[in-house]
């Protein structure tokens, strides 16, 4: 009966299951190279470990002498950024309520998603891996509302790795930034015995400086905790802490921080849900096949993709924008016009926020006030293209133009 | 899962499969990691669904984080502490908990009575499409069943000993408990196991 019955439940559980899909056994090959091998745990250094961590027991927190501010800092940024993946789930409670968020950090890859009661209340995906996608997703008062655009390689370098473990990068960034330089921050750095091992703790309290953070607001007393594995040097957890009357309310604290573990392929998209209005989608990529004009400098080689006019005298272009010398595309390009009639436009950066790697749009207003009645649009212009402000101007001359649309593009799609 | 096999090293030192397996990978060779998947993933594959009702985009997260994990963390096996397999199963068991604790967080559905296009596609073979995905479902419903009725230590044990064939002592490294533990919880697993497939055939 007992063998009968194993063999039954194996029958279910194997016939449950199925075999992975060959394109699992892809992602574990390659992230098996990919990872860099941990170092073996010294077993005398861990019996070391323990046994002071069991004179500790008895005396809780032994505090240690916190040493350099910046370099303690420097150290764990540079292990933090040596992370190939970072995941973070975590708690954030405020007045309006507990919300719990998931945050995945990779070079080129971002997804933080919030969930109260386990209902999505805010997303953004920022996705280079496959495509750029930079993607918004909020409820407010019950609406649903969405940005979609093209979005910049996002480096996984200094700062902006500490974002997700920091709950407010900024806060946690500004936190630490005044604990490495001192001043009047006080510090203690302590030791504890974790489960499994040593944890270093430090802890800084001070008064909120910026006037709103998500956590605190200015003039709040503060306090930020943060376990440290001493042999990684990587943030084990983070805590953030507002003082109430006498006592300290958390405020934020990670469940979990996990590190060079593979991103699930089911975090990579995001499929905004039915009833959402999305602003800015991506109008303008099916166009950027065709050249209408090209101008090569020293530096850098622009092309015009596609051209459009709207009503108000609006002149939408579509460039990219290739430097010879690097792909450092930091800083946004200005551009200016002058079209047939010898209507000016002025020089506005590529406001549109549908800069995509090499590509975007770049919105050219009349600096004079058109008047609507005998307005004729313009059939052609001529544009000066800045790829930095100081470096040498590339002008595309006499483009056409064609003729002026009601909407040049969708504004809003309700998905 | 017992180490039977073996292997030799260039000098001619007899060595289990398992060793040779581990000094290969800790040497980073390419061959090794295919080698650590064909081991592992199948079993870890079965178990992760059997855990996460049925969820197969979980489970195949869960197969590739505890193998890419286990590479990651080799220098740090120890076989006098426990076996490949109960390290690699043990890895797999808190990736899963740790599954589990994150879905009760965000109240997630579960996903008993769902079979993905994938899983249909994979199973088909020939044979009609309907009928895989029925008898695919039906399996599950008789895991869900045994999830319900036995704790999750037990459904543990079960799945570890009688499905992955993991020995008692192994099963004990797994969960962290006795050996003496595990023929206990495997015992109270079996006849909770054997009323409630019993009971459902009725």
């Amino acid at each position: 009966m007992t063998d009968r019955l194993g063999e039954e439940i194996k029958r279910a559980v194997c016939e449950a299951a199925g075999e992975p899909r060959a394109e699992v056994r892809a992602r574990a090959v390659e992230g098996m190279r990919a990872v860099t091998p941990a170092r073996a745990r010294s077993r005398r250094w861990v019996g070391v470990a323990v046994a002071a961590g069991m004179v500790m027991v008895g005396l809780g927190l032994v505090s240690l002498p916190f040493g350099n501010g910046s370099r303690e800092w420097n150290r764990l940024l540079a292990a933090v950024n040596s992370a190939s993946t970072i995941h973070v789930i975590a708690r954030h409670i405020g007045p309006e309520g507990e919300t719990v968020s998931e945050t995945w950090f990779a070079d080129g890859f971002y997804r933080s998603e919030h969930r109260q009661e386990g209902e999505l209340v805010r997303l953004h995906l920022d996705n280079d891996l496959p495509v750029g996608r930079d993607l918004w997703y909020e409820v407010r008062n019950g609406e649903k509302r969405g940005i979609e655009r093209a979005s910049r390689p996002r480096p996984a370098t200094n700062w902006a790795a500490m974002g997700p473990i920091g709950g407010g990068g900024d806060e946690l960034r500004a936190t630490l930034t005044r604990l490495a330089e001192g001043g009047n921050v006080r510090t203690r750095r302590l030791a504890i015995l974790g489960e499994g091992g040593q944890a270093d703790v430090i802890e800084a309290e001070m008064t909120q400086e910026s006037e709103w953070s998500g956590w605190a607001r200015k003039g709040d007393r503060i306090k930020v905790r943060a376990e440290i594995d001493p042999k990684t040097n990587r943030v084990l957890s983070i805590a953030h802490y507002k003082l109430e009357g006498d006592e300290w309310q958390l405020t934020y604290e990670t469940e979990s921080i996990e590190y060079d573990v593979p991103i699930p392929d089911r975090v990579k998209t995001f499929t905004f849900p039915k009833g959402t209005t999305v602003a800015y989608s991506r109008w303008w990529e099916g166009r950027t096949d065709e050249v209408i004009a090209e101008g090569k400098s020293d530096g850098w080689t622009v092309k015009v993709h596609a051209l459009d006019v709207d009503t108000n005298g609006d002149v939408y272009v579509t460039f990219s924008l290739w430097s010879h010398r690097d792909r450092d595309m930091s800083g946004w390009p200005f551009a200016e016009g002058i079209d047939n009639r010898q209507t000016p436009y002025g020089r506005f950066p590529s406001n549109t926020g549908t800069v995509y790697d090499d590509y975007g749009v770049i919105v050219l207003r009349p600096e004079v006030e058109l008047s609507p009645k005998g307005w004729k649009p313009p059939t052609e212009i001529t544009i000066t293209f800045w790829p930095r402000e100081d470096e040498e101007p590339l002008v595309l001359r006499r483009l056409p133009l064609p003729p002026a649309s009601e909407v040049v593009y969708q504004r809003e799609i309700v998905y | 899962m017992g180490e039977v096999e073996v292997a030799r090293t260039d000098a001619g030192e007899v060595i289990t499969a398992d060793a040779a397996l581990v000094a290969r990978l800790r040497a980073r060779t390419p061959e090794a990691y295919a080698e650590m998947y064909d081991r592992f993933a199948a079993g870890i594959h079965r178990f992760a669904v059997a855990r996460l009702a049925g969820d197969v985009g979980a489970a195949e997260d869960v197969v590739v984080e505890t193998i890419v994990w286990a590479a990651r963390d080799i220098a740090r096996f120890s076989p006098g502490n426990s076996s490949l397999a109960a390290w690699v199963y043990g890895i797999a068991r808190r990736r899963v908990l740790l599954e589990i604790r994150k879905r009760k967080r965000l109240k997630s559905v579960p996903r008993e009575a769902q079979v993905s296009a994938d899983v249909i596609g994979d199973m088909t073979d020939g044979v009609d499409v309907a009928e895989g995905a029925a008898a695919r479902l039906d399996a599950r419903s008789k895991v869900a069943a045994l999830r319900a009725a036995l704790a999750e230590v037990e459904f543990d044990v079960l799945v570890l000993s009688c499905v992955e064939e993991l020995s008692a002592r192994e099963v004990g490294q797994v969960i962290r408990r006795s050996e003496r533990a595990v023929h206990s919880i495997l015992h109270r697993a079996k006849k909770k196991a054997r009323e409630r497939l019993v009971g459902d055939d009725r």
